[in-house]
């Protein structure tokens, strides 16, 4: 089975290379070297998603409570990384509790999860759930430039094509929430310098 | 005009042999788009990567419809660093070339006249475009002597830019006086993201450049770079063919540090640099300048603290009889955020900034006083309310304090409605001035012995009030778009002025020229499939300005400026698999009034090619339509014609 697979893909990146070298004809950059080693490339969404899976693991969760035996991550405002991570959550599991998935809108949803992770431009909100949340087990995470600065723990960027992400030691703090050595090891600690975004606020 | 019209059919046709040129290659790429994201892997090998791994994984590029900047209540443009790499733009001015709302004019080799809701100025009336601000990571480069931004003075690396953040409509009450009509605000990247060799040559038949740049992380908590380049730009041509002489070169070389501890940060950064700029006849001039910047951070519970002290020197040294000078800016501010409850985010602070100069004058162009040191100081506040979950409130204002008029208030309110997620509408009011400056009440312009025109001392701040109603939306998430309609009131606009109703000379300047200017400004950003992007723009202007009575009204309302009504814009990014990235762009300018200029559409084309991970190489040409165009009308300014430029980029 697995062999069948690799054949296939072999098939396909030798297809992909004659490609190559037909775009490099037809735009007169005459040179297929390039087309040799083709990296993948994966959809931003994806990665999101499975960092986010990823994350859960790094974090020293408290014993669940009683009658609450998944573990909730909840999206708000970031359908597609929902999306792509509906797909793989039957086979997942976190702190040995299988996962479930929830996209919420208010405030009051926060409560069941364990972790909620906030979509681009969510500002407002996560100020307000940062708030609403302080105290409890609960990992914040976003992906926005001025994530750690609303308050959330974690915070995804994009750079030179590739998902990184920063923490904040005062919201895991806040939370109650300690990261294992192997995910800080990783982060990119990068403070949003000012801007426009952060001068002029958001909207709701 | 017929010649124009034939000119322009012309034009089209070749714009479309282009085009059909692109057009055969989208079904390979739809086929190379097809394998990229979801198909060699089952999507479920992705969720068992390690954390190692995915920090590692390649991303195709996102949507903007995930831009934050969406969200804002106001009419901003982003250039992002990924649009800024794409371009193949090797300047600052050519950069800027891709926001829709800026206005971007080459004169000369060295000289643009960039402006924002037109009054992009007229030589001939000695005014320039300066109702706009632009700031280089928190400094401002808005020359205080003579208001406006020297553009040849400005440069990086371009690939350590983060994001070019162009902001229409005034800005005051954040940003300060003299942005009347916008802000540019240019950010770089920090250190931790620069943590590598790039070293990049670029050969073409206009521009040659070299940069390189080292940067390193010293632990977790601190990084630097430190950064060289030279560029060297041949002369263009006069309108009659002629060689204009103005080339140049700029050599530029700079470091920054960034540490960022748990709760606090702080940055250090400057630069340095030269350039020696050649004048037909004149023999050359030069520029030297060089800044430090400090800035410290403290994010705690609630509250965002930053304090941020510059110093920057600027020198202009001109050829034979021109004018020089030295200038120094002292600059300190404080600013901090906090979050009151879950509704109110309240920003206040203040600053103070000391310019002081040393203008060397020439026999004909004089500064009286030829030193001065001025003090600005300034203090704001302003407070963004949630209303409920859909409506938000910021009203702000700041207070100035110019060595030359006093005090001015410098109000903003802005009132913002998201009836969905996938949308937003705002409306603004505020109010703005372009504070007065040494070349406005100190000049002397002298014709043989006898004094032409002279400031004058009472010369009071330019102003405007303008209101704004905006759209923002993404209704899907391949689609965005935002689209602004301003009015803007002017009153006190710089005149000319005669000596007196029954004397001519000298003349003086005046505050006598009113009126509004009305528009609109929209773009859009179009993922038309995974590996194609297209994003249309465009904005138009209208302007009625008139003297006010007993004005000499000398030179017409056009001295404010000779500004296109319309510029439009598409912009096409296509990702031919992972190594070929493909980028056009089309550009429409209209015909300038007065002096008149016909209007022209051009053409820019880059092939980028990933070699590997570590090397790119592209080749980009610019103007490719027509042998040459020109953006300002002669003497002011130069032809401008076809640009190749051929680029190698290692990143280690």
């Amino acid at each position: 089975m697995r062999k069948t697979r690799a054949i296939e893909r072999r098939g396909r990146s030798g297809r992909a290379v004659l490609r190559r070298i037909l775009y490099c004809l037809l735009l007169g950059a005459g040179a297929a070297a390039g087309a040799a080693a083709a990296a993948q490339v994966y959809p931003a969404d994806a990665v999101k998603a499975a960092f986010l899976y990823r994350f859960a693991g790094f974090i020293a969760w408290p014993p669940a409570e009683a009658g609450n035996s998944r573990f909730v991550i909840a999206t708000w405002g970031a359908d597609h990384v929902a999306d792509e991570l509906q797909r793989d959550l039957p086979t997942l599991s976190i702190a040995n509790r299988p996962v479930e998935l929830r996209r919420i809108h208010d405030v009051r949803s926060l409560a069941q999860a364990q972790l909620v992770f906030f979509g681009p431009g969510h500002r407002a909100e996560l100020r307000r759930a940062s708030a609403a949340m302080a105290g409890s087990p609960v990992l914040l995470v976003s992906d926005d430039e001025y994530g750690l600065e609303d308050g959330s723990a974690i915070n995804m960027l994009a750079i030179e094509r590739r998902i990184r992400f920063e923490i904040s030691m005062t919201a895991l703090q806040r939370n109650g929430l300690k990261a294992s050595s192997e995910l800080l090891a990783h982060a990119v600690r990068v403070q949003a310098p000012g801007t426009i975004v952060n001068q002029l606020g958001t909207s709701p | 005009m017929l010649a124009i019209k034939q000119r322009s059919k012309l034009k089209g046709a070749r714009t479309a042999a282009i085009w059909l040129a692109i057009l055969p290659l989208r079904s390979f790429g739809a086929a190379a788009g097809g394998e990229l994201p979801n198909g060699d892997e089952p999507p479920n090998d992705l969720i068992r990567y390690s954390i190692d791994e995915l920090a590692n994984v390649e991303v195709s590029t996102p949507s903007k419809a995930s831009d934050p900047i969406r969200r804002v209540a106001a009419s901003v443009y982003v250039i992002t660093h990924e649009d800024i790499v794409r371009s193949g733009a090797v300047s600052i001015p050519e950069a800027l070339r891709l926001a829709p709302n800026l206005s971007v004019v080459q004169n000369s080799a060295s000289s643009y006249v960039i402006s924002m809701r037109g009054f992009g100025g007229n030589p001939d009336a000695q005014n320039f475009s300066n109702k706009i601000l632009m700031l280089v990571d928190g400094r401002s480069v808005y020359s205080p002597l003579f208001s406006g931004i020297y553009h040849d003075a400005q440069d990086l690396v371009m690939d350590d830019i983060e994001r070019i953040e162009v902001l229409s409509g005034p800005g005051a009450t954040l940003w300060g006086a003299n942005a009347m009509n916008g802000v540019i605000n240019i950010v770089t990247r920090s250190a931790y993201v620069t943590d590598s060799t790039l070293l990049k040559l670029a050969e073409g038949n206009v521009d040659r450049s070299a940069a390189v740049r080292y940067g390193a992380k010293s632990d977790s908590d601190t990084a630097w770079r430190v950064y060289g380049k030279v560029i060297a730009h041949s002369a263009l041509e006069l309108s009659d063919g002629s060689n204009a002489q103005d080339d140049w070169s700029r050599s530029q070389a700079g470091a920054r540090y960034d540490w960022s501890g748990a709760t606090s940060g702080a940055t250090v950064q400057g630069d340095v640099y030269r350039a020696v700029q050649s004048q037909a006849g004149t023999g050359s001039g030069s520029i030297a300048g060089g800044n430090v910047i400090g800035r410290w951070r403290r994010h705690t519970a609630g509250s965002d603290l930053q304090l941020q002290a510059y110093v920057d020197e600027t020198q202009r040294a001109a050829p034979a009889d021109g004018v020089a000078f030295v200038l120094h800016t002292y600059d300190v501010e404080i600013q901090q955020r906090l979050a009151f409850g879950t509704r109110h985010t309240f920003i206040w602070g203040g600053g103070e900034r000391i310019n002081s100069y040393s203008i060397h004058n020439s026999s004909t162009l004089l500064f009286e006083p030829d030193e001065r040191q001025l003090s600005l100081g300034n203090v704001f506040a302003q407070d963004n309310i949630a209303l409920d979950d859909r409506w938000t409130l910021t009203g702000g204002i700041k207070f100035e304090d110019d060595p030359f008029s006093g005090w001015n208030a410098q109000p903003d309110l802005r009132v913002n409605w998201a009836p969905s997620d996938r949308m937003d509408l705002w409306a603004s009011a505020s109010r703005a001035v372009r504070s007065p400056t040494p070349f406005d009440v100190d000049v002397v312009e002298k014709l043989g012995t006898m004094n032409f025109l002279t400031g004058y001392s009472l010369f009071r701040p330019e102003r405007v009030s303008t209101y704004e109603v905006g759209y923002r939306g993404h209704p899907s998430e391949r689609f965005s778009m935002a689209a602004t309609v301003f009015y803007s009131e002017y009153s006190d606009l710089r005149t000319i002025e005669t000596a007196s109703d029954a004397v001519f000379l000298p003349l003086h300047w005046g505050n006598r020229m009113r009126g509004n200017t009305y528009g609109m400004e929209a773009w859009a950003d179009w993922q038309l499939l995974d590996w194609w992007r297209l994003s249309p723009s465009f904005t138009l202007l209208r302007k009625r300005l008139h003297y006010d009575s007993g004005a000499a009204g000398l030179l017409g309302v056009a001295e404010a400026g000779d500004d296109p009504s319309t510029q439009a814009m598409l912009k096409s990014s296509m990702d031919l698999g992972p190594h070929l990235a493909l980028d056009t762009s089309l550009h429409y300018v209209s015909a300038l009034p007065e002096p008149a200029l016909p209007s022209y559409v051009e053409l820019s084309l880059r092939i980028g090619w990933r070699v590997s991970g570590h090397c790119d190489i592209s080749l980009n040409g610019s103007n490719l339509l027509h042998d040459h165009h020109m953006e300002f009308t002669a003497p002011t300014g130069e032809r401008i014609g076809r640009k190749a430029i051929l680029e190698a980029r290692w990143r280690l």
